[in-house]
């Protein structure tokens, strides 16, 4: 059942080093921002052609877990997530850098990383054909109801100021809007300019809104990015260790979150990390901390947003629907190597694909050393170089990396608009976090929900369609008692100091 | 962000509920166009969300005789302001200077800006010929290595 005959083939020499580049390689890409794991997978592509196919799916497995990783460092010491599934990892990881916790940070990443991409690919090893199903199961209707989800974290983010917040996350899904309308294929608010035609796209909004705001701060004062303490050399691997792992059920919880939200075609890392921080916030005792450094914060999105690469690959395996958009590429590059995938690819051929799940769980075990290695390194550079270079060559990473995405001068200028956009309203209380969750989810939500409303109309009760599904009856559920769960919490704690006053 | 305790009224505050509620009344006006209900009644949605949270945000804010103390910046911002309308003239020269020439440019102004240190004849020299090296091996990585098609400048042809 789990191939174990495989795992030799998995660890031939070749396999083993071309596992070890592919992780250095996506490491690497995903913390340059603009450059997202789907495009660190698409540019090795055409070097894939002449290796076996094995080889090759083991290269592109271990450059997508890189990437996903990789995007961690830019999020923890420049505040700018390398990658969009790396956004949640600004709201504890940067608060941690700045205090002089930036190595500890990048530690307990890397451990929850790696603990989430294991999850995630022994999901793929013993249960695809189950979860596939999984992925059957979701309609549009599921959709709206996991954005909104996602929409849920606005209420955390905005701490002190819930309406504020609110308001951003409208201002973010307003945003979401502009471009051609997915489903009428309207134009809208564009105002006559051809640029917005296609939308903002996530990424310069990202760097935008992250980034911009950490440059106006970092140049204003002559004061160092990141506060250097005693704590800030070697890797504190005993100390990530203990704050990963202390609570085992954040882990495990984030990882499944991940694996499952993986499946769902089109979800991807963003949601699935939103919602595991989301949950991680909600349960845990510490509450207040998160947003400031709490090290549970990382450990959720991280381990969350590598648990999708095993998770993803279950329907691209299984079903021939690729989970994210680097299985899109991975399941292109498979069909040119022959592989042609469907419920029997695990019986059909599976020294091709138990080799290369087992490939990917020693990709991601190689994670570690790469990560914890390449993580100290970075955070070293960042420390020891001076402002006059930091600065600038922060300003044309984020020029790059807002050109790269679609080749577009037009992506520079929003990005930069929305930058200064963000700097101000954060400055008065409005969370860029919540805009930026708006943008992400507001397509998902959007698209879902006017999807069900025309199912719904189709078949006489758009109302039933939209909250009648059992799936989105227990999403629903579940969003409500995240909203309830604070306030009763809140209501027994008083009621207990009550008490004690009282006796 | 960089600031210190205590100053005075939210008027900023105030000022940018206000503009999010103008902004969101202006696309509003851009639905009116828009024949099909399936591309307004999300977007129509969120207006209506916008325009009265932030009327509950504004009575807040105006009527309420307490209003939150402020931190006061504590820092220098010219260096800020320069550095976007410098990042500004840099995406504006792209089109007619191409890609390299203008991150150069963007890299050694801003470099200059961001120079809190001694400006001491060796960093005088050294310190631009590095930018030009680092601006242009970061070009040709992503050029070459991750295929970016960059613009050539109009004014080279």
């Amino acid at each position: 059942m789990f191939g174990f005959e495989y795992l030799l083939a998995a660890i031939s020499p070749i396999n083993l080093t071309l596992a070890l580049l592919g992780v250095i390689a996506g490491t690497i890409i995903g913390a340059l921002p603009g450059l997202t794991a789907t495009m660190a997978v698409a540019i090795l592509v055409p070097m894939t052609f002449t290796m076996e196919p094995v080889t090759a799916l083991i290269v592109m497995g271990a450059v997508y877990t890189g990437a996903v990783y990789g995007g961690a460092y830019s999020a923890i010491l420049l505040n700018t997530p390398g990658t969009p599934s790396a956004i949640a990892t600004t709201f504890d990881g940067y608060p941690m850098a700045k205090r002089g916790d930036g190595n500890l940070a990048i530690s307990i990443a890397c451990l929850a990383s790696v603990s989430g991409g294991l999850v995630g690919a022994f999901a793929l090893l013993t249960i695809s054909p189950y979860l596939a199903k999984v992925a059957l199961a979701f309609g549009p209707a599921e959709y709206f109801w996991l954005a909104v989800l996602g929409l849920t974290l606005i209420a955390a983010l905005s701490q002190g100021n819930l309406i504020k917040g609110v308001l951003a996350g409208c201002f973010g899904l307003l945003l979401s809007t502009i471009g051609v309308a997915e489903i009428s294929a309207d134009v809208r608010f564009t105002f006559a300019m051809p640029a917005l035609l296609g939308g903002i796209a996530i990424i310069p909004a990202l760097i935008g809104l992250y980034c911009i705001p950490v440059l106006i701060d970092l140049i204003a004062t002559p004061d160092k990015h990141l506060k250097v303490t005693k704590e800030s050399s070697g890797y504190r691997l005993g100390e990530a260790f203990k704050s990963t792992f202390k609570a085992p059920l954040n882990v495990i919880r984030s990882s499944v979150i991940g694996t499952i939200v993986g499946i769902l075609p089109g979800a991807g890392g963003s949601i699935a990390s939103l919602v595991s921080y989301a949950e991680a916030r909600r349960s845990s005792k510490k509450t207040e901390t998160f947003g400031k450094g709490n090290p549970e914060g990382i450990v959720a999105t991280e381990s969350a947003n590598n648990a999708t690469v095993g998770g993803g690959l279950v329907p691209t395996f299984v079903l021939g629907i690729p989970g994210t958009p680097p299985d899109a590429i991975i399941l292109g590059a498979m069909m040119i190597q022959g592989l042609r995938p469907g419920p029997s690819l695990y019986s059909d051929q599976p020294e091709v694909i138990y080799t290369f799940v087992w490939g990917l769980v020693i990709a991601t075990i190689l994670m570690l050393p790469v990560g914890l290695f390449i993580g100290r390194y970075a955070y070293r550079a960042i420390l020891a170089l001076p402002k006059a270079f930091l600065v600038p060559s922060v300003v044309i990473m984020t020029m790059i990396g807002a050109y790269a995405v679609r080749n577009s001068v037009a992506d520079m200028i929003i990005m930069l608009a929305l930058g200064v956009i963000g700097w101000i309203l954060s400055r008065y209380g409005y969370s860029q976090s919540s805009i930026v969750l708006g943008l992400i989810l507001g397509r998902i939500a959007e698209q879902g929900f006017v999807q069900t409303w025309i199912i719904g109309t189709a078949k006489g009760n758009p109302f039933l369609e939209l909250v009648g599904r059992p799936i989105s009856m227990g999403i629903i559920a579940f969003i409500l008692a995240s909203f309830a769960f604070p306030l009763i919490s809140k209501w027994l704690k008083s009621r207990k100091e009550a008490s004690y006053v009282s006796e | 962000m960089l600031v210190n305790k205590l100053r005075v009224k939210d008027t900023a505050g105030i000022l940018c509920t206000a503009i999010l509620m103008i902004t969101a009344a202006i696309f509003y006006y851009d639905t009116t166009t828009m024949v099909d209900s399936d591309s307004f009644v999300f977007p129509r949605a969120i207006i209506m969300g916008i325009l009265l949270l932030g009327m509950v945000r504004l009575c807040i804010d105006v009527v309420a005789k307490e209003v939150d103390k402020r931190p006061a910046l504590n820092a220098n911002y010219l260096r800020s302001i320069l550095l976007i309308v410098t990042m500004g003239i840099g995406i504006s020269l792209i089109p007619s200077l191409g890609f390299l020439p203008a991150i150069i440019i963007t890299y050694i102004t801003t470099m200059y800006l961001a120079m809190y240190e001694q400006w001491t004849l060796q960093r005088r020299w050294s310190y631009p010929l590095i930018s030009v090296a680092v601006v242009t091996a970061l070009f040709f990585l992503f050029e070459r290595v991750f295929i970016v098609q960059f613009p050539e400048g109009t004014l080279f042809y």
